[in-house]
């Protein structure tokens, strides 16, 4: 009998180590906190094939990353990610300047940038005795009009410690939903529903051989 | 992701490990040998786990009464001598249990 979380134990700092690539993971949790993993992701970018995804953070750190379908984007917590689509038509990932100033300016100015003003917040860290332990934001792109790229927070999953999941609906652009009642895991009703079945199955092939004697 | 399967993977894992062990040890009808690797697996793994996980057993107790219960059902399932339904499961069960023992480096308990 292998137990799952022994081997995971492992494997786990090593996996960690080579993941955590966020300078979120080097800052100091406050007694009775706790870091939760975070990311965000547009759920229906390859309706927009002709438009390239930009994520900026320009404060406080600065940088950008191009945003693609199906990728989770993760940030500094305490960084204020805004996005941006660009025609792909004459643009180029290489042109933002990796210069902080640069690229600021390159953001503020580009006419040829939508931008989004849809805000994006990381949790970061959480009392220690919340539930949660990934969030992951679920965004739409809504319209795109002038220099304006409408986006909604369409819901956010959870995954618990527990190892249960939860999506829960934005009901408020300004309020990430927060757990209500942890919901059992799926494994709960495997560890009860398994040996159930394979009870069963045992108890069939036993009564079968009774008869067939 | 793999903490998210961590359970699918170990369970998948035992039967695995313990199908390929019978049937280097049996040699004999492949596919009733993994219809018994799963049924045996089916009713000890997850009532192991649940044990071990909320209760003071250790993992060798828990290991040994695994070790019995599959060799009595072995030894049903297969219509052979006790001993030999033990001896089978022994030996599925030792390497399983020695590979989650080493691959954790859990030396008591």
């Amino acid at each position: 009998m292998l137990q799952g979380w022994k081997w995971l134990t492992t494997l786990a700092p090593l996996a960690a180590l080579l993941i955590s690539t966020t300078p979120a993971s080097a800052d100091i949790i406050m007694p009775g906190q706790k870091s939760i993993s975070y990311c965000f992701e547009i759920a229906n970018i390859s309706e927009f094939p002709d438009y390239a995804f930009i994520v900026s953070f320009a404060e406080p750190i600065g940088g950008h990353q191009m945003i693609e379908q199906g990728k989770c984007v993760q940030f500094y917590k305490l960084a204020r990610p805004v996005i941006y689509a660009a025609p792909k038509a004459g643009f180029s990932p290489s042109e933002i300047p990796a210069d902080k100033a640069a690229e600021k300016s390159y953001f503020d100015t580009n006419p040829k940038l939508l931008k989004s003003s849809v805000q994006i917040s990381n949790p970061g860290t959480v009392d220690e005795k919340d539930p949660r332990s990934e969030a992951v934001d679920v965004l739409r792109v809504v319209g795109m009009s002038g220099r304006t790229l409408d986006i909604k927070k369409e819901s956010v999953r959870y995954v618990y410690t527990n190892g249960a999941r939860e999506t829960l609906p934005y009901m408020s652009q300004d309020e990430r939903p927060e757990p209500k009642a942890i919901p059992a895991p799926w494994y709960l009703y495997g560890l009860i529903a398994v040996p159930v079945l394979a009870a069963i199955g045992l108890g069939a092939l036993f009564l079968r051989r009774r008869r067939a004697h | 992701m793999i903490a998210e399967f961590q359970y699918e993977i170990a369970f998948a894992l035992t039967i695995g490990i313990e199908y390929l062990v019978l049937l280097a040890l049996v040699r004999n009808g492949p596919w009733r040998l993994l219809l018994y690797s799963v049924l045996v697996n089916g009713l000890t793994w997850p009532i192991a786990n649940v044990v071990f996980r909320t209760t003071t057993v250790s993992y060798w107790l828990a290991e040994t009464a695994v070790w019995l219960v599959e060799g009595v059902l072995l030894t049903f399932l297969l219509r052979t001598g006790v001993l030999h339904g033990l001896g089978l499961s022994l030996a599925a069960n030792l390497v399983t249990a020695l590979i989650g023992w080493y691959a954790t480096g859990r030396l008591t308990g």
